[in-house]
């Protein structure tokens, strides 16, 4: 397979040899916990979107939103990058190579 | 899923409004070769695609063609504002205003509304990118119509970075085809489709080995 380099001189042939993809287990519930804390996250910025003011609400959104950014930092450090501008390998476009999510 | 950020891709900053500039520039919100169109093209064909690097260039350019539908309603937004009845009356805008006011709703500069007919979902690596390389041209024809007819360098400059994004996403479209006919058989890449036939044997004409 001779794939010509693009235009931007990026030859890239080579292929993952460091098992990306989040087909373990704990990439799996990981990703629920961070499907979880969305859920409520969003309904709390729906909530607050209309209730500005309210303190509970927004004293809620701030724990909850502590907590993704850990369960982020964790998924995308031991499973893959959740966006296409949070690709942690030095090494690797993993974006494209973990399953997509109606894959999984 | 998606999460929304709140800036323009590339800044809008019209000092000057002008009806008649917005009643053309509508096109490329819901017009057949529009932002909207396009970013449904590519977020609904991505899911037949047989190959990751596919997947990934529809998924980002879809995601690309709405932040540039909302830098195209900002245009509309800033080109309508603070005007009156009576300069709108007198534009070609006024078909456009009878019905939506200066809100921002996406129809062709012919004044028919969007339509899911614009775009084309074949289920076919092959036809669905050549599909797509074909659209963005037709995307970058019409933004080079609206820079023809258009003088004020507030909107030519977010219109000309527009029509340069149809250029690179002409090209990654070009790269991901070739990608795709490197793992095609080269003899004749239409003997099978790798996004819906089982390996050899599967295909429309069944193959020799």
């Amino acid at each position: 397979m001779n794939r010509p380099m693009n235009p931007s001189g990026m030859g890239c042939n080579h292929g993952c040899n460091h098992g990306c993809g989040s087909s373990n287990s704990n990439g799996a519930s990981l990703l629920r916990k961070i499907q979880e804390i969305d859920f409520s996250l969003y309904e709390t910025v729906l909530y607050l979107d209309v209730y500005p003011d309210c303190r509970e609400a927004l004293a809620y959104y701030h724990t909850l939103h502590a907590q993704r950014r850990a369960l982020v930092t964790q998924y995308e450090r031991e499973v893959g990058p959740l966006t296409a501008f949070s690709n942690l390998s030095q090494a690797s476009w993993d974006w494209i190579r973990s399953p997509w999510p109606w894959q999984m | 899923m998606w999460i929304y950020e709140k800036k323009l891709q590339f800044p809008v900053k019209i000092k000057t409004p002008n009806p008649k500039t917005a009643s053309l520039i509508v096109s490329q919100l819901g017009g057949p070769d529009g932002e909207l169109a396009a970013s449904m093209r590519y977020l609904n064909q991505r899911y037949s695609m047989p190959y990751n690097e596919v997947v990934g260039i529809l998924t980002d350019v879809g995601t690309e063609e709405l932040a540039h539908l909302e830098m195209v309603a900002a245009i509309l937004y800033q080109l309508t504002k603070n005007l009156d009845a009576e300069e709108i009356g007198k534009s070609t805008l006024a078909p456009y205003f009878v019905d939506h006011t200066t809100g921002i709703y996406p129809v062709a500069a012919s004044g028919v509304p969007t339509d899911m007919k614009y775009i084309g979902v074949k289920g076919d690596v092959i036809a669905d990118l050549n599909e797509d390389l074909a659209a963005e041209q037709k995307a970058r024809v019409t933004y080079d119509n609206l820079i023809r007819l258009i003088d004020d360098p507030d909107v030519k400059e977010p219109l000309k970075y527009l029509r340069e994004r149809e250029i690179v996403h002409y090209q990654r479209f070009g790269d991901a085809l070739r990608v795709t006919q490197d793992r095609l058989d080269s003899k004749n890449f239409y003997a099978y489709n790798p996004s819906f036939d089982k390996g050899c044997g599967g295909g429309v004409f069944k193959c020799q080995n």
